[in-house]
């Protein structure tokens, strides 16, 4: 390959990811919670040292491809289904809120996450 | 959401390529052994591409921004990922551009070529744990 081939190459790669990642983005508002927390109710109170379940429902949605589970701000489990439960806990005794953020393929947050808070004696 | 998709598929296409030539152009360059002024263009495609990757890495995180209104959700293993895989880009361009600078008739030596193809490898290892994990 000659030398100018190669720069013809490189260059036009780097072009493609600049204009892909810069110019010809337009930006949105975020949209509404598209996830539903059915099961533990807010205000719920959880047994500490224990395992519960966590039961979520995201409404249909062509963006949603898979949710986050956090617990205090910090991520705790990821899963594909877009109606499905998570383990939560055991967790430490007190107030926690436990939050589910359902995400894009890029792991970003679509519209706000849903969250309860529990107290766990 | 076409957009978006587009915009995403945009950024993932130019990162596979590059994935494939930072990976790829040090293994070339190892196994076929081609003469010093052919090592010394490839050296130069496989800056462009470790650059290359990095732009479009942080394509991702721009898309998501301005299409979401806030950045990708990565934490714990996913987290550690990212932070080698920009290592291994750091590495890897400040090495080819000492080596480039410095203007020698050849290419980089056998050491360069397989610690670049251990950085590409590294790299693409990662970004298998940052699809995954989050």
């Amino acid at each position: 390959m000659s030398n100018k081939a190669s720069m013809a190459i490189a260059c036009a790669l780097i072009a493609a990811a600049t204009l892909a990642s810069t110019n010809i983005i337009l930006p949105v508002m975020a949209e509404d919670s598209l996830v539903t927390i059915l099961a533990p109710a807010d205000g719920a109170t959880l047994a500490a040292k224990q395992v519960s379940k966590l039961d979520y429902e995201v409404q249909p949605s062509v963006k949603a491809d898979h949710v986050h589970l956090f617990v205090d701000g910090d991520e705790v489990g990821m899963a594909h289904k877009l109606k499905g439960s998570f383990k939560l806990g055991p967790l430490k005794a007190g107030s926690r809120k436990v939050c589910v953020s359902p995400v894009n393929k890029n792991h970003t947050p679509i519209g706000t996450q849903a969250c309860i808070t529990v107290t766990v004696q | 959401m076409e957009l978006e998709n587009f915009l995403y598929g945009g950024v993932q296409l130019v990162h596979n390529f590059g994935a494939a030539a930072v990976t790829g152009l040090p293994v070339a360059a190892l196994w076929f052994k081609p003469a010093p002024p052919v090592l010394r263009k490839i050296a130069v495609l496989t800056l462009f591409a470790w650059i290359v990757q990095a732009l479009s890495g942080a394509g991702f995180g721009t898309v998501s921004y301005f299409q979401e209104g806030e950045l990708p959700q990565i934490h714990h293993l996913a987290l550690a990922a990212l932070i080698v895989k920009i290592a291994c880009a750091g590495l890897a361009v400040t090495l080819l551009s000492v080596h480039i600078l410095r203007g020698g008739a050849s290419g980089p030596g056998v050491a360069l070529w397989r610690g670049l193809a251990i950085l590409g490898i590294t790299a693409l290892a990662s970004a298998a744990i940052l699809r995954w994990f989050s």
